[in-house]
């Protein structure tokens, strides 16, 4: 439990130094008041006068940058929570740095999850997701154990669940344990759609994946509308014309983020006919696309590739092929070979993507880089493969500018191997968020007394 | 070994004895056609038993292992077929034997907790997707046993996959009896066998009438010298006499005590799900120290790593899964524990791992050691674990579960470790014969979709989620 005490300090402490994080800024606006001393998290936090930044330097190791190859015996300095420079070992470190020992340590950007399916508060209904997150969550801490560093948290009843309708009551959630100011790093960052609709076959009114579908695409007409509507007044207004507004339909702020491509919707597809349909969503409305979970995707990779929509897939998926059609259907195991070769770019979910204290392993996120290990097997490539656990998800997340791989001016979540990234021998040693170090595997209960194996060349060199 | 029970299970249950072609001896499956010999050159072979050969070879001869050793030092018959496996990994196929697959809706029924006279033979399925699966992901042999929804479930059957005939691919029709004795079989219709004080007492009454029941019939069995003397149950249809009866009186046959003859007799084991230090304990205490009987102790979760020590003692085989580490379970320690490692430290010698699949698919046998391997354990323990030690546990050590000379050629052919999801199995052989090749999964039309099984569990009846999600909340 030491680890749990020393996580509660005041919060305003752990604050400071990232104060510079964009974080913070989708927060409540930060308020001068002296903080209240009767709430544990306050959401609100007076930011004392920043000390000199404090550099930490990772130096040392193997560093997989994922978008830049891999650095061997590099060096990362980290300044208020960013990385501020990354090079190899001729890259000087600034006296008065903390130093992180790397050396024998694989350093990979941590990983990003796109669909969290773990307690990582209350969300009841009705709640808004800055109001329920638990910064104290054992999902928290398995998840910083795991190398996840930040993870899609869907609200909770949006419209987009069980009925079809657009719904973007999300957000992408860092594992800052023990700090709950900094945990939602932004908010609706996906619009999200059950394409399937419906409450079956015998529904009520409006409950059809026909009716469904039509309500969405007439949503869509009329906030493209608008938006031309829109353009064409500002223009007029810009050129000094009398203008009337145009009216805006009730329903279109839902997807003028779309429409402006702000954001991206999620569609959960599967089959070839699901999956095509949203694809003509693309064609139709210029709307930016990722689709879940796209069993079938591998039998029309081209359409997918041509449009530049992102998949979220699991490469073991089992899905049986359905005998009645004279055309492939099913799961495919070697689809991730396929879809890379077509230039689809996909990120992967295990088939329980919470964190499992049940038992069972190798099935959820406490190994989610072997999720990535199996699309190697169905074909991908290593480079893909890492991509698909870091630098994709946060594409589908919107995200790539701050998370997803190891660069100058990123946030620093950095997490720290005992072997290379996708080894199944590999264990998380430690797990850096927003450049502080909240994970270290010899000073945490979970798995400080295993002796992982080291790399022992059994397998001839990968291709 | 504790379980040198004899590989020939003759039962004598009375239908069955109606025809002399049913008699119930240990079948061999069919051997592959060709006469010609097959040879495997391979960078590295993991015989299990005998190390690792580096660019090895092995000639396969009649559906054996006819020779195997390094390149230039065995002799390649001149007629013999060539499979260049270079650069490849040449291993023992696995063995599951705790899997519910293939035993077409054979699980369990809730009537009566004790059924003596179940048996999933009768009815499994090569066909099932799940069977198919597990061929591609290398297992080659799997004990399928009922479910753990009473106390005694009846027998599972021990089998070979890679076959459409049935009958060619059983290896044990009785191939353990399946007891459940923790958690799932609690009863809760109100009737005997809620508490452990119940399902203790039922296990205990039924075993010990089978040994009264095996006690009667011995002596007049030798008397009248064979089973087939044995008064039969008369079809009005046969036209054939009656047998004769034999000089001794005959007790009264009793068809599932007459199953359960061949546990007593120790012609197959008592298979026994159980968890919990505490169950784990009592399971050993009642089948191992009072009744002395061949055991297999399967899954051992929640806690029941507590009481690997004693297992050890007892030379007990521990068959450990689904589930692979415990959370502070017991311990309230906020650590994981690898089950696997748990059981190997305490001195537990046949340790084996398992799917109970479908709650885990049976094309994950394979992470079951991945993980264990991540969490510690050696690999070459870990290969023990999924190949020689449950065919020891079980009682075929001396036909499958290594590449020795004379033995199945049931094998993994794979390019690196069989642990690494990182690269694909690329061919699976059972008796000699390809039963798999990687990228030749797919059916209907060209280029269609693999057929690769199902998510849904009900492919063979299994609620096999369901039941292990009410053990983990018994658990909890």
């Amino acid at each position: 439990m030491k680890s749990r005490n020393a996580a509660r300090k005041p919060v305003w402490t752990l604050a400071a130094t990232a104060s510079a994080c964009c974080a913070l800024c989708l927060l409540a606006p930060v308020s001068a008041q002296a903080q209240d001393d009767l709430t544990d998290f306050p959401e609100t936090v007076a930011p004392p006068k920043a000390p000199p930044a404090e550099v930490t330097a990772i130096v040392g190791g193997d560093i997989w940058t994922v978008t830049k190859g891999v650095i061997r015996g590099g060096t990362i300095l980290i300044k208020n929570g960013k990385i501020d420079k990354i090079g190899g070992p001729e890259l000087a470190v600034p006296p008065g740095a903390k130093i992180v020992d790397a050396k024998g340590r694989a350093v990979a950007p941590g990983f990003i999850v796109t669909n969290a399916q773990f307690q990582l508060g209350n969300l009841a209904p009705g709640s808004k997701i800055k109001d329920s997150l638990d910064p104290y969550a054992l999902a928290v801490e398995l998840a910083l154990a795991s190398g996840v560093t930040s993870a899609y948290l869907a609200g909770s009843a949006g419209p987009g669940q069980g009925g079809g309708g657009v719904d973007s009551s999300n957000a992408v959630i860092k594992m800052t344990v023990g700090d709950v100011t900094q945990m939602l790093a932004a908010e609706s960052v996906l619009s999200t759609f059950g394409s399937s609709g419906g409450r079956g076959r015998f529904g009520g009114g409006g409950a059809s994946k026909m009716s469904v579908r039509w309500s969405l695409r007439d949503q869509f007409r009329r906030a493209k509308e608008y938006q031309q509507k829109f353009e064409a007044s500002e223009a007029d207004k810009k050129a000094g014309k009398k203008v009337v507004d145009p009216r805006k339909p009730a329903d279109a702020d839902a997807v003028l983020p779309l429409i402006r491509r702000e954001r991206a919707l999620s569609i959960a597809a599967s089959d070839v006919g699901d999956i095509r349909w949203a694809l003509s969503l693309v064609d139709d409305f210029g709307i930016r696309e990722v689709i879940t979970p796209a069993t079938e995707a591998w039998i029309i990779p081209d359409e997918i590739a041509k449009r530049n929509v992102l998949l979220i897939i699991t490469a073991r998926s089992r899905n049986a092929p359905d005998e009645r059609k004279n055309a492939p259907s099913g799961a495919n195991p070697d689809a991730p070979g396929i879809l890379q070769k077509a230039g689809v770019h996909f990120a992967v979910l295990p088939l329980d993507a919470s964190f499992s204290i049940g038992g069972e392993l190798g099935r959820d996120l406490l190994n989610y880089p072997l999720e990535a290990a199996f699309a190697m097997r169905g074909g991908a490539d290593a480079q893909a493969a890492l991509e698909s656990i870091t630098l994709t998800p946060a594409k589908i997340l919107g995200m790539e500018s701050r998370l997803g791989s190891l660069e100058e001016g990123k946030d620093a979540d950095i997490i720290l191997l005992s072997g290379e990234p996708l080894d199944y021998r590999s264990f998380v040693e430690k797990t850096f968020v927003n450049g502080k170090l909240l994970y270290d595997r010899s000073k945490s209960t979970f798995f400080s007394q295993i002796q992982p194996q080291k790399g022992v060349p059994t397998a001839p060199p990968l291709p | 070994m504790q379980n040198n029970f004899s590989l020939r299970c003759v039962l004598r249950t009375g239908l069955v004895a109606l025809s002399a072609a049913l008699t119930l001896t240990a079948s061999r499956p069919a051997v592959a056609q060709s006469a010609k010999p097959l040879v495997i050159k391979a960078s590295r072979i993991l015989t299990v038993t005998n190390g690792t050969i580096e660019n090895g070879i092995i000639v396969i001869r009649d559906g054996k292992i006819a020779a195997i050793g390094k390149q230039g030092e065995i002799a390649i018959p001149s007629d013999a077929e060539t499979m260049d496996a270079t650069g490849m990994t040449v291993m023992p196929g696995q063995i599951d034997l705790h899997a519910h697959i293939g035993n077409n809706s054979g699980l369990h029924d809730y009537v009566h907790s004790l059924n003596p006279g179940f048996r999933v033979w009768d009815f499994i399925d090569p066909e099932s997707s799940l069977v198919k699966d597990s061929i591609a992901s290398g297992i080659t042999t799997i004990l399928t046993i009922p479910g753990s929804g009473g106390n005694n479930s009846g027998f599972g059957v021990l089998w070979k996959l890679g076959g459409a005939k049935r009958e060619d691919l059983i290896i044990r029709k009785l191939g353990a009896i399946k007891i459940a004795q923790a958690y799932n079989p609690e009863r809760r219709a109100g009737d005997l066998g809620l508490s452990r004080m119940g399902m203790w007492w039922m296990l205990r009454e039924q075993f010990e009438r089978a040994r009264k029941y095996t006690a009667q019939w011995q002596p007049s069995e030798q008397a009248g010298k064979s089973a087939g003397e044995a008064p039969h149950i008369q079809l009005a249809s046969l036209s054939t006499p009656a047998p004769k009866i034999a000089a001794v009186a005959q007790p009264k046959r009793v068809l599932g005590l007459e199953q359960m003859r061949n546990v007593i007799e120790h012609k197959t084991p008592v298979f026994v799900h159980t968890a919990g230090a505490r169950d784990v304990m009592a399971t050993m205490r009642m089948f191992h120290d009072e009744m002395g009987l061949p055991l297999i102790l399967s899954h051992g979760e929640f806690g029941g790593r507590l009481a690997a020590e004693e297992a050890a003692k007892r030379n007990i085989p521990c068959n450990v899964g689904p589930r692979i580490y415990d959370f502070s379970l017991q311990t309230y320690d906020r650590r994981f524990y690898s089950l696997p490692l748990e059981y190997a430290k305490a001195g537990v010698q046949t340790l084996s791992l398992n799917t109970d699949c479908p709650v885990i698919p049976g094309d994950d046998l394979f992470v079951q050691g991945t993980i264990s391997v991540h969490m510690g354990m050696d690999e070459d323990l870990a290969l023990r674990a999924l190949t020689i030690n449950p065919a020891r546990s079980i009682g075929i050590g001396d036909r499958v579960g290594s590449l020795e000379v004379g033995k199945d050629a049931d094998l993994i052919i794979k390019r690196g470790s069989l642990f690494d999801p990182r690269t694909p199995i690329s061919k699976v052989l059972i008796n000699g014969k390809v039963v798999y090749t990687h990228g030749q999964r797919r059916h209907g039309v060209p280029g269609g979709p693999t057929r690769a099984g199902s998510e849904v569990l009900d492919e063979d009846g299994c609620m096999g989620e369901t039941i292990e999600e009410s053990f983990l909340s018994n658990a909890r």
